[in-house]
């Protein structure tokens, strides 16, 4: 350990710290454009010089190390003049793109300037053009006027992801950071790059012009792409989801994810099952739904849904939108005529590794111990590709705690997960008469899935608990819109077994709730006692993913 | 059969049953300007008991501070006394130069109090106006605003709108003053004090008008100054104190102007008051125009105003400081500051926090109505119905400063 | 002139004053509160200091920034004297949050406690009156709060269920106004 002064404060760091870490122990922020904790020093931006005694030069904070006894001043007249040099030769050539360019509002230039610089340009002359706008794959857009020539970007792809994928082109003031000639980025971890890149010169195409960055609040989630659980911040604004972030949590995903995570925000903003669907044979009653929102979406899946009832379809039941005092009276009204009739071993229970523990819990405790249920199944999506970094083959976030809940309820009847191809034959053998699913899709193949859809309009009562529209939500008796991760709070366990917490994003969207609300509600229409535990998420300490929140 | 000496004489009240009425007067009632809710328990004529209700104009402008930048804060500042919104926005502009450490050109200092004093006067005539109209007078207030509307085209001159003007900046003021408009204010206060002239000979000396404010609603100096008065209606008491003579702001200590006092609290003594401040603001405004320095009118301190548009539109550096000052907002750093100033009613004070950012962390504003109007139930009480209002109109109660 | 003011608190109070500060000219005193009106009351009497104009009392909610959680800041005044003093005392929430008043000081403290207690939740121990002022009384919350939004919804007045008057032999077109017919309003959705 070393004990340092910087700007009058005492701190003591371990040897091998560099002054940016240190300074920021005790709260002084050293600006910088090309370090980065988990990339190599380069000291090439020269943005965080400061003045150590003894030293007659200014130092690159980031590749000094500390040393005992160091007196560090990053306030004082010799460094000021430093910060606002270094600014303003960044700025010379940098192209007024404020007004077009997504990272204003979050952009270093931008904050730095407002602290560190305040100056006028003394430049008479044009400014040096390069080409802008360039899609260089992988989802990026790289703009090299804008380019600070940090070089992040080359060193995140030299060192993280190994490929070594750009680099500097040309001299002096022409310099320019591309990819290589006829070599588009590939792989799946371009986002990353965008996330460093301080200035706006590399953008992430699926975001371009779609918000504001001040506009954009956040909540801290998890990723529900596969079992890793990266640490995400859900970024939103007015109900939409706009972007997903990494967060940094050292135990799970360091500051990084995987491109496939980033996309894995859009089946919250699209096709939505948004309102309770029964479908049945009498007349029905119909109410207006009571939704406003994405009114043209759902007038035009009323549409066709009341005109595929009246098509030649085996099953020519009515698809009705109805309030959810309606569904969940239909769904209570069905489920105890199986109940009566043939008993709970009947009906199948296909739990959701998409959604969160407590609500997996839920679902467990009231068809194991109120309707009598012993066929559990696990849902969810098929197998993708994983890789060495972080990526894994299973696309599911919560497949954990799925077996969890699965303890927790029902370990007293030994009760297992089958595989969702069961599903497909049970129902097919006669074996079940009735079906719940968590989740608008099972992982099975898509002969599979037909299969079961047909199957399904022989059943008895089909209740799908879904966030989005599929065919099995088509084939359901009753269909209740349930909420998707952004809207819920909740514990995804990932794959290393680590409990993480996830903080609502956007308020609910449509009629959707959370499928601990729905199976409560549903467990009070059948007359039951029923309430959900709350110790769902108390993890022991050890399991909970440090840094997690 | 009934016989002379039987019969009752229908005025011989001593049997009919008689107990407090309560009556509420308000919240939707021409003389509740804004809207307030009196509850009177009345005997008769007489107001036993009177409670006084407000927030009906609670806008939740504190609130609203703490989700705008600094400089958006002005445009709800004009709304709280929307009579002399001039006044407001220099009480606000005043407390985060204040916290700041912003120096104001000099030039924006005139202008400034050009026309706040533009704006009081506005205040004034309106007070003065609405209380002759709702004693019967309604031709005297139509004259108030004639005279008051030659001044609103002053304002929508130079700010562009007649009430809600958003004139000032942290660290000056928007635009400098068009060509020719101290050519126009001089004239436009000429007439405005044609025009008055003409009020005062249809209304001070009035009969009807003077026996219905002279001694009613009075209130002590003791009792004021206990309640928590300040500006005109605690002048009508006998105390000479006001905010631009015993601390000075802006740059008020290099006018020559007198403050009125009156002696008996009571409302004729305030309604003379107003009369008289604004011969005194006209006085100030021609000074000010004759001393006038030349000079920019916001600071050059490039943490607080908007850079020139030539360089906005054509330099980097330039581009980031306007977008940064207009989408994050000033950076005030990290404290805390109370700053006061005489707005037409009395002490406007303004106390702010900030805690580094570009959006205040807390506004407080401390309306000089608020105080005045507590003290309503005592100086209604004992009076009758139709004294209440006089009274109130000679408190000028503006709800938007009452409620915010 | 106003430094005098905190030098001579702190010599009479000592421990009772937490801390003093002049900041952009500003003097604050912060205080504790059981010192809080005995403090009021020697300001407006002693001759020197004459503190006879109560300005304005406010809280700032500092919610996880900070504990305690609220600083309730207290603005004097002199009329005579031309001087000012801030006083603050610094309360936590839940059953910390109260101040004594000092309506017993100065009358005119009573609108602006009331507005305490209102906006911030913050209780007067002692007020003559102490009701919500600009909210209404079945509001709730306390609105200048950190934790209440700014959009936030108050619950709404109840639909009146009324009954339906139907006629035997003369049915009545339930929206017949005249006669103040309205048809039950049957159960609402989840």
């Amino acid at each position: 350990m070393a004990k340092l002064t910087i700007n009058g404060k005492d701190v003591e760091a371990a040897a091998g710290t560099n002054l940016v870490e240190a300074a920021k122990q005790v709260g002084v922020e050293i600006p910088v454009f090309c370090y980065h904790p988990k990339l190599s020093i380069a000291a090439q931006c020269r943005m965080c010089l400061v003045e150590v005694e003894k030293m007659p030069k200014l130092v690159p904070a980031c590749q000094t190390p500390v040393a005992e006894g160091m007196v560090v001043k990053t306030d004082s007249e010799r460094v000021k003049t430093a910060q606002a040099g270094v600014m303003e030769f960044l700025l010379l050539n940098h192209p007024v793109d404020c007004p077009i360019c997504d990272q204003a509002g979050e952009c270093a230039l931008q904050d730095y300037y407002m602290v560190y610089d305040l100056t006028g340009s003394r430049s008479t002359v044009g400014k040096v053009h390069k080409p802008k706008v360039q899609d260089i794959g992988g989802g990026v857009v790289l703009d090299s006027e804008r380019c600070v020539m940090c070089s992040r970007c080359v060193r995140y792809f030299d060192e993280i992801t190994g490929d070594a994928q750009m680099g500097f082109f040309n001299r002096g003031d022409r310099v320019e950071v591309s990819i290589f000639p006829d070599s588009p980025l590939h792989g799946e971890y371009c986002g990353n790059v965008v996330d460093l890149c301080p200035v706006g010169a590399l953008t992430w195409k699926d975001f371009r012009f779609k918000c504001r960055v001040w506009f954009l609040e956040k909540a801290a989630s998890v990723c529900p792409g596969c079992a890793r659980g990266c640490n995400v911040t859900v970024e939103h604004n007015e109900g939409k989801v706009f972007r997903l972030k990494p967060r940094d949590n050292e135990a799970v995903n360091q500051c990084w994810m995987c491109d496939e995570g980033r996309a894995s925000y859009k089946f919250v903003n699209e096709g939505r099952l948004l309102d309770p669907v029964v479908r049945e044979e009498k007349k029905g009653v119909t109410t207006e739904t009571l939704s406003s929102q994405r009114s043209e979406e759902r007038k035009a899946y009323v549409k066709k849904e009341e005109a595929k009832a009246g098509s030649r379809e085996p099953h020519t039941r009515k698809a009705v939108v109805v309030t959810w005092e309606r569904a969940l009276a239909v769904a209570a009204e069905q489920l105890v005529k199986v109940v009566a009739t043939k008993g709970g071993a009947a009906i199948g229970v296909v739990l959701s590794p998409q959604a969160t523990l407590e609500d997996n819990r839920a679902v467990v405790r009231f068809a194991a111990d109120h309707l009598g249920v012993t066929a559990f199944y696990m849902g969810g999506r098929l197998d993708g590709e994983g890789d060495a970094f972080l990526r894994l083959a299973d696309k599911n976030p919560n497949r954990a705690g799925v077996l969890a809940a699965l303890e927790m309820g029902a370990v007293a009847r030994g009760l297992a997960a089958r595989t969702a191809d069961d599903v497909v034959a049970d129902v097919e053998s006669g074996k079940l008469s009735a079906l719940i699913v968590m989740g608008n899709n099972l992982p099975v193949s898509p002969d599979a899935r037909a299969r079961l859809v047909s199957a399904a309009a022989r059943l008895d009562a089909v209740i799908v608990m879904a966030s989005n529209r599929s065919e099995l939500v088509d084939a359901a008796t009753v269909a209740l819109p349930s909420a998707t991760f952004a809207e819920k709070e909740g514990t995804f366990v990932n794959a290393m077994g680590m409990h993480q917490k996830l903080r609502r994003g956007i308020a609910l969207v449509g009629r959707a709730l959370p499928e601990t609300q729905i199976v409560q509600k549903l467990a009070a229409k059948m007359g039951f006692d029923f309430r959900p535990a709350r110790e769902a998420s108390a993890a022991s300490p050890a399991t909970a993913a440090p840094g997690a929140h | 059969m009934a016989t002379p000496e039987t019969a009752r004489d229908p005025l011989d009240v001593d049997d009919l049953p008689m107990e407090p009425m309560v009556l509420k007067m308000g919240p939707s009632h021409p003389t509740m300007h804004g809207v307030i809710e009196l509850t009177l328990r009345l005997d008769g004529e007489t107001v036993r008991a009177a409670d006084v209700e407000i927030g009906y104009l609670h806008r939740g402008f504190e609130k609203m501070g703490e989700v705008s930048t600094w400089n958006q804060v002005f445009a709800y500042a004009d709304r709280l006394n929307y009579n002399s919104p001039m006044l407001n926005e220099l009480g606000y502009a005043m407390a985060v130069e204040k916290l700041m450490g912003v120096d104001v050109p000099e030039r924006a200092q005139f202008l400034r109090v050009i026309a706040s004093e533009i704006s009081r006067i506005c205040d004034h005539l309106t007070c003065v106006g609405a209380g002759a109209m709702e004693l019967g007078a309604f031709t005297a207030f139509l004259y108030a605003v004639k005279a008051r509307e030659f001044l609103y085209e002053l304002l929508e001159k130079i700010s562009g709108h007649r009430l809600t003007v958003n004139y000032m900046r942290v660290g000056g003021v928007w635009l400098d003053m068009p060509d020719g408009w101290d050519g126009a204010v001089r004239q436009a206060l000429t007439d405005a004090a044609g025009v008055m002239r003409e009020f005062h000979k249809l209304v001070t000396r009035h009969r009807i008008f003077f026996d219905r404010m002279e001694g009613v609603g009075i209130i002590s100096q003791e009792d004021a100054l206990a309640w928590g008065f300040t500006g005109p209606c605690l002048r009508s008491t006998g105390i000479d104190y006001d905010i631009r003579k015993a601390h000075p702001y802006s740059c008020y200590d290099r006018f020559d102007f007198d403050i009125p006092v009156g002696d008996k609290g009571d409302n004729y003594d305030r309604y003379l008051i107003r009369l008289e401040e604004i011969e005194q603001s006209r006085r100030i405004i021609e000074q000010a125009f004759d001393r006038m320095p030349g000079g920019p009118v916001v600071s050059s301190d490039p943490r607080v105003a908007l850079p020139e548009k030539g360089p906005v539109y054509n330099t980097i550096e330039s581009m980031m400081n306007h977008f940064k000052l207009v989408y994050d907002g000033i950076r005030v750093p990290p404290g805390a500051v109370y700053s006061f100033s005489e707005a037409a009613n009395g002490e406007l004070g303004f106390y702010i926090v900030a805690d580094g950012t570009g959006k205040p962390y807390r506004v407080r504003v401390r309306g000089p109505v608020f105080a005045i109007m507590q003290a309503l139930p005592q100086m209604l009480i004992g009076g009758m119905i139709a004294d209440i209002v006089p009274t109130f109109d000679g408190i000028n109660m503006i709800a938007g400063e009452l409620d915010r | 002139m106003s430094q005098a003011i905190l030098e001579r608190l702190k010599e009479r109070y000592e421990d009772g004053v937490v801390e003093t500060a002049t900041e952009r000219g500003d003097d604050c005193a912060v205080l504790k509160r059981e010192i809080l009106v005995d403090v009021c009351r020697f300001l407006k009497d002693d001759a020197d200091f004459a503190m006879n104009l109560f300005v304005d009392v406010t809280a700032v909610d500092w919610l996880d920034r900070r504990t305690p959680r609220f600083d309730v800041v207290f603005q004097l005044k002199s009329i005579t004297k031309r001087h000012r003093v801030t006083l603050k005392v610094r309360v936590d929430d839940g059953d910390d949050a109260w101040v004594p008043s000092v309506t017993g000081v100065w009358r005119g403290a009573d609108w602006f406690e009331r507005e305490l207690w209102d906006m911030f939740g913050v209780r007067v121990d002692g007020h003559p009156n102490l009701r919500r002022i600009l909210m209404w009384d079945g509001f709730e919350g306390h609105p200048l709060r950190k934790d209440y939004p700014v959009a936030g919804r108050q619950p709404l007045v109840p639909l009146r269920k009324s009954e339906v008057h139907v006629f035997e032999n003369n049915p009545v077109d339930p929206f017949v106004v005249g006669l103040g017919v309205v048809r039950e309003k049957s159960d609402g959705d989840a």
